[in-house]
């Protein structure tokens, strides 16, 4: 077969001709039986292909392998809400920012400037002379605010990166910070929607899912600063 | 009252459906149960593609790891516009061309399933006809880049425009492929 007859053969089982050539070619099917045959021999491969098993199982368990690399995500549990429920969201959060920085620690040890992520936190070493009655951050600052500032710190050093980063379009750099902070504005308004009502579960769920959001555009956006 | 699954036209009973939503919603809240649950749901038929678009067990084994992985990774980021099996398949696809990518593949390498390996599950029925081994063997036996876009066309349904959107390619090159496979194709099974 001719390498344009075989073209319109294919163009006319996948529905691509134009109309007028459609019903030239069905015109030409009624009275070459060769062209036909080539057709049916076409359209049954076509067919036999859809009908192939959608399924096959693998020869070994594949779970094992997945589970163990599952990671840190598998601490993120969503529960329903208990009398330690804020102690739980505080340990959500603290998880989802273990996991951010799990994901931003590159092979090649490119993490987040971990002296931008103690300032932020409130961890950074205190000068000798000592602020007087400086508290330590354990006793200060709940796991839930020392997350989120983590997490601002964390995102402030990626952005700041991608920004330098003179091969990256600003464009793309905006993108990355406006979804950040519409994720942060709907992080903020559940976690007021949560302090007004702590029992309520659809207001859990949905900020773990926010946090999981945010931390996944984060972890992009470490990779675009990665693959430049 | 049931749905009908848009491939196979199996019918999934509502409650089914009902109860695969919630195991997604449950893995999208951290819960790694009902991550497993997603995974025994589907992970037949990210192996059969992963499989296919592969021609190595090995290699698709890995890759159904890794696309269940990086589902597991970005699970925050699947909306539900799309069912889930979709979101996951064009996941697999892309963990595939990625790792085509990387790797350059052990250009194939002909260990093709046997019978056994590819019986279909659908439906409790085991189908294990000549003919689809043949076929079988024959696509695993294809140039990568002609294979793929057989699969994805002619065996998994996608379009050539969501293919050159998943690809970041030309629709033309695929459409190209595909003729080049059906081509390789015929002459195989014509021997």
């Amino acid at each position: 077969m001719n390498e344009d007859r075989f073209e319109m053969l294919n163009d006319y089982l996948d529905d691509a001709l134009p109309p007028a050539e459609r019903a030239e070619l069905e015109r030409r099917l009624e009275t070459d039986a060769e062209l036909a045959a080539e057709l049916a021999e076409l359209r049954g491969l076509v067919d036999a292909a859809a009908a192939l098993p959608r399924e096959a199982a693998p020869r070994r368990d594949l779970w094992p392998g997945i589970e163990r690399r599952l990671g840190p995500a598998k601490v993120i549990r969503f529960r329903m809400p208990g009398p330690d429920t804020a102690w739980r969201v505080g340990a959500l959060a603290a998880a989802a920012a273990l996991v951010i920085f799990v994901l931003m620690s590159d092979r090649n040890g490119d993490a987040p400037d971990p002296e931008a992520v103690q300032m932020a936190a409130g961890t950074e070493t205190a000068p000798e002379s000592g602020a007087p009655g400086g508290a330590t951050p354990e006793q200060d600052v709940s796991p839930e605010a020392r997350m989120e500032l983590e997490y601002a710190a964390a995102s402030r050093d990626v952005l700041d990166r991608l920004g330098r980063d003179e091969e990256l379009d600003p464009e793309t750099v905006e993108v990355i910070r406006r979804n950040l902070a519409i994720i942060d504005e709907a992080v903020r308004e559940i976690r007021e929607a949560i302090d007004a009502s702590p029992d309520e579960a659809r207001l859990h769920h949905k900020l773990n899912t926010e946090v999981r959001r945010r931390g996944e555009v984060l972890r992009q956006a470490a990779d675009l600063g990665r693959s430049i | 009252m049931a749905l009908t699954l848009e491939k196979t036209g199996t019918e999934v009973p509502e409650i089914a459906a009902d109860a695969a939503a919630a195991a997604v919603e449950r893995a999208r809240a951290g819960d790694a149960r009902a991550f497993r649950e997603l995974y025994t749901r589907h992970s037949g038929r990210v192996y059969a593609l992963c499989l296919r678009m592969l021609a190595d067990p090995d290699a698709a084994e890995e890759a159904t790891q890794d696309a269940f992985v990086r589902a597991w990774e970005r699970l925050g980021s699947f909306e539900g516009r799309a069912a889930f099996s979709t979101w996951l398949h064009r996941l697999a696809v892309n963990v595939v061309l990625d790792r085509r990518r990387r790797e350059k593949v052990r250009p194939l390498d002909r260990r093709i399933p046997d019978g056994d390996e590819a019986v279909e599950r659908t439906g409790g029925r085991r189908v294990t006809p000549d003919a689809a081994i043949d076929l079988e063997r024959a696509i695993a036996a294809l140039p990568p880049g002609a294979r793929t876009a057989f699969v994805l066309h002619d065996v998994e349904g996608y379009r050539h425009r969501e293919i050159a959107e998943m690809t970041n390619t030309a629709e033309g090159t695929w459409k190209a492929q595909l003729h080049r496979a059906r081509r390789l194709l015929r002459e195989a099974l014509r021997k």
